[in-house]
């Protein structure tokens, strides 16, 4: 029953499928995007420089951070996924970890995780949008 | 005493002609994109006798086209009488300083007080008074700017706590009572897809199953979040629909003369 709730509920979402559309211009600009060039995100190994005592000598700290380097530079490229922001999920859980902590970086880690769509780009306004349509999104804002 | 008198005036003369500032030159420096040479030729002008108020003015237009909002605000307060009476200037840097929503705004409304300031400028000023105080009248706003202010005025008053109350009830709908649409739907699926997971899970296998402990530790993971993200970005919310008014009231009222005449 369940299982077919979970069926049903993938098939009911054709923008995860990425529906095949009829409009030739973007059909051509699909197929060219695999050969523009892209600048490659710069990724920073987690900065330990400001961190308390005890979180240098923890061991948890050096296992979350060997494991998003694992995952970063081994993972991620063999995936070959984009991020719809200018700083992927990934990226953007190491900014808010060495920001606010581990709990408050990992749950706001998680929130962009769970709204990356394609079409997220649409819910935030024109001035949060760079050059290459990837929304802004720093860890830290100065309002 | 007539001769000297003379005299007297036309040294003068020759001194005041030595200390003007070229104003076609800097025209021909701004149209030819040489602004260095801009820069330093404003910064030679600093050691000669030129009247302050000009070089102020002329170094505020400078840092407006460079968009450093701290220089345009000293220079052009410095600027005093002149930079009011260029018009297109204080249009436009008026415009600059709202669109960033710069701390100098009142202050470089309250430093021209007793002058008569552009129309546009007035405007400018009354609407970026609408966000320090919104139970002021906005029907002078024309229609476009109505629909941003309300929508402004609308966003001030969500609460952070309803958006999480909301989240925790049904995942992912304090995102659409922030009028985040869109990812709403992956927001609750993703929620959906983890949580009902789970539940097969202890179903099946119970429990004290490895399994269901790390379904389970995902699926709450991803449920704290979408409740704490909602919260936090119920005030990031908050400034975009600022921002977004600020940045159409600037764009609205801003000159459409240009910085320096051709």
């Amino acid at each position: 029953m369940i299982r077919t709730a979970l069926f049903v509920l993938l098939f009911l979402c054709p923008w995860i499928l990425g529906a095949q559309t009829l409009d030739q211009e973007e059909v051509l600009n699909t197929s060219l995007e695999q050969f523009e060039y892209k600048k490659q995100t710069k990724r920073s190994v987690l900065s330990f420089k400001e961190r308390s005592f005890w979180y240098k000598i923890n061991p948890l700290s050096y296992v979350s951070i060997g494991l998003m380097f694992t995952y970063q530079r081994g993972i991620s490229p063999q995936l070959g996924s984009s991020c719809g922001y200018h700083n992927s999920c990934s990226e953007h859980a190491k900014l808010c970890v060495q920001e606010y902590g581990l709990f408050k970086g990992v749950f706001l880690g998680f929130y962009q995780f769970q709204s990356c769509t394609s079409k997220a780009g649409y819910d935030y306004p024109d001035f949060r949008i760079n050059e290459d349509g990837a929304i802004i999104n720093p860890p830290i804002w100065e309002e | 005493m007539g001769r000297i008198g003379t005299l007297f005036f036309f040294f003068s003369f020759l001194v005041q002609l030595k200390g003007q500032i070229d104003t076609d030159f800097i025209n021909h420096l701004y149209y030819n994109d040489l602004h260095s040479e801009h820069k330093s030729y404003l910064r030679s002008l600093s050691d000669q006798s030129v009247p302050r108020d000009s070089l102020c003015l002329f170094k505020a237009k400078y840092a407006l086209l460079n968009g450093v909002g701290a220089d345009l605000f000293s220079n052009g307060i410095d600027g005093g009488s002149e930079s009011v009476k260029d018009t297109s200037f204080f249009n436009l840097a008026s415009g600059f300083l709202i669109r960033n929503n710069s701390d100098f705004v009142i202050d470089w409304f309250s430093n021209f007080k007793g002058y008569e300031l552009p129309k546009r400028s007035v405007f400018l000023k009354k609407a970026y008074g609408l966000t320090l105080e919104p139970n002021l009248d906005p029907d002078f706003l024309p229609p476009s700017l109505h629909y941003y202010f309300n929508d402004y005025a609308t966003f001030q008053k969500k609460k952070p706590w309803v958006s999480a109350l909301m989240s925790s009830v049904v995942p992912g709908s304090g995102k659409l009572y922030l009028g985040r649409s869109r990812t709403f739907f992956s927001s609750l699926l993703t929620n959906a897809f983890f949580g009902l997971q789970t539940y097969e899970s202890i179903k099946v296998n119970g429990v004290k199953n490895y399994y269901t402990i790390i379904s389970a530790g995902v699926f709450s993971v991803f449920y704290i979040s979408n409740i704490y993200g909602s919260y936090q970005d119920t005030k990031r919310v908050k400034w975009e629909k600022k921002r977004k008014y600020l940045n159409e009231v600037g764009d609205y009222y801003s000159s459409l003369d240009p910085l320096y005449q051709e």
